[in-house]
């Protein structure tokens, strides 16, 4: 598959510690792309340096082989980073205004359209306050699609969440890749990196594997991800 | 540009508006604690007449700082300010959004104090109050932009609670309120130089006492807003830094 985001040499330090190390990775464009690893890995860090909250110290990011600004792309952060003492509407139209959507009817039908896609239409004048873990996850990640991304990055999107929303959460994700949208997601769970379409296991800053799920099972000539990917950590991955 | 302004502005209003509590202590502050100096002063109208100015330049200053460092602190540990800054809103605006949104808040509250004040002091209302619109408008303006400053240096509300006597302490003492800036020991009074309460003050117990005009307290009319200007300054870099994280 062609690269369409793509990460060379990028090297990361906190206090002159070195965080990430060379790491080099391409994303092909409309796929599902797990970045799976115990916390602290540097997942997180990883999503950060794509959005510019971070500046490596060497290394480039390049999204169709040329720079880009953080608000072509949407995100959804680890807190839920919504405003508690509005409603589920005024978050949406906080944020449409801030992406620079100043037509009222435009804001209308793309919120009325996120809504129905998070299943939170009936919600819509209630206090974000007053919802649901699971609730406050979905507009989450709502207000990461308003700007119409093309690429969207969703920290531990599942966390908290019960089984049947993350079936939805998947189904959901899958349709955005139909709509050539490429995700990439953090997430420590496996069950996630099994929908994903490739997978990048992560240890200390380094990328251990990379691979589709079916291939890192096949190869460690495990029964699943969660094994393979000890497998990986103490052998090595070899194809 | 207008409309991003506007919506931080909107957003400040909308949660002020929502939090009874705060909105309640927004006024409920002032009053009491206006009532209280009342009481204790009502006797003494020539202990009044001196602390008057001290009373509106020091309340004003406190009341904003405490209300903008507070809400943006808590901006930044919800994780929305680092949301928001990812959309198309740039730092400044974000600034003068907030400054807008809590200007209302900041003017409801130097209203009650000013009001209380002169009341006491039987103000008779002349063309002199509009330079206390002025002063108020300045120490505002001032106020939010440390708030901002200071609640970006501090990690949470407790440290930012803390910085209230490191910030107001050499001032209330430096500013001429116990004792006259020009009887202090030489490097006291440059210090006094340096901090914003010391312009607050002298103008408004100018306007206040002496009944000047306008063109004999534009000196710290000037000084105030350089010190506006400073603070929006830092805050922005500040804001930009943690922005980058560079």
């Amino acid at each position: 598959m062609k690269e369409y985001i793509s990460i060379k040499d990028l090297n990361f330090s906190y206090n002159k510690e070195k965080f990430i190390t060379a790491l080099d990775f391409d994303i092909p464009k409309s796929t599902s792309i797990g970045l799976i690893g115990p916390s602290g890995s540097g997942k997180t860090t990883i999503i950060k340096l794509i959005l510019g909250l971070l500046s490596p110290q060497k290394g480039s990011i390049k999204i169709n082989k040329k720079d880009y600004t953080h608000n072509e792309l949407g995100y959804m952060p680890q807190q839920y980073a919504l405003y508690e003492e509005l409603t589920v509407k005024e978050n949406l139209e906080i944020f449409s205004n801030l992406n620079n959507v100043s037509n009222k009817s435009e804001i209308q039908k793309r919120s009325e359209d996120l809504l129905n896609l998070i299943d939170l239409s009936d919600k819509a004048k209630e206090l974000v306050k007053n919802l649901s873990g699971g609730m406050k996850q979905r507009l989450s990640m709502a207000i990461a699609m308003i700007n119409n991304p093309e690429i969207l990055l969703l920290d531990e999107p599942t966390v908290g969440i019960d089984p049947v929303l993350r079936e939805s959460f998947w189904s959901h994700f899958k349709k955005l890749n139909e709509n050539k949208i490429t995700i990439i997601i953090t997430s420590h769970v496996m069950d996630d990196a099994m929908k994903c379409d490739k997978v990048i296991f992560f240890i200390e800053g380094k990328i251990v594997a990379y691979d589709t799920p079916v291939n890192l099972i096949k190869y460690t000539k495990t029964n699943n991800l969660g094994d393979a990917f000890v497998q990986i950590v103490n052998k090595g991955y070899k194809k | 540009m207008i409309l991003r302004i506007l919506s931080i502005a909107k957003l400040v209003l909308l949660k002020m508006r929502r939090d009874k509590r705060s909105i309640g202590l927004v006024v409920v502050a002032p009053l009491l604690i206006m009532t209280l100096i009342t009481f204790i002063f009502n006797e003494k109208p020539g202990t009044l007449q001196r602390v008057a100015p001290a009373i509106i330049s020091v309340f004003t200053f406190l009341f904003t700082f405490l209300l903008t460092g507070i809400t943006f602190i808590r901006e930044r540990a919800s994780g929305t300010l680092e949301r928001i800054l990812l959309t198309n809103l740039k730092v400044h605006e974000l600034l003068i959004g907030y400054f807008l949104g809590f200007f209302i808040f900041a003017l409801i509250q130097a209203t009650i104090v000013t009001t209380f004040v002169l009341f006491m002091i039987d103000y008779s209302i002349d063309s002199t109050l509009i330079n206390l619109i002025i002063i108020i408008f300045l120490s505002a303006l001032c106020s939010v932009n440390a708030g901002i400053m200071f609640s970006s240096l501090a990690q949470n509300e407790f440290q930012m609670v803390q910085f209230i006597p490191v910030f107001f302490a050499p001032q209330i003492f430096l500013a001429g309120i116990f004792v006259p800036v020009h009887e202090m020991p030489k490097l006291l009074e440059i210090i006094s130089k340096f901090l914003p309460i010391s312009y607050a003050f002298n103008s408004t117990k100018l306007t206040i006492i002496n009944k000047v005009s306008i063109e004999e307290i534009i000196f710290d009319l000037i000084i105030l807003f350089i010190f506006s200007v400073i603070f929006i300054i830092a805050s922005s870099l500040v804001v930009n830094s943690q922005k980058n994280n560079k």
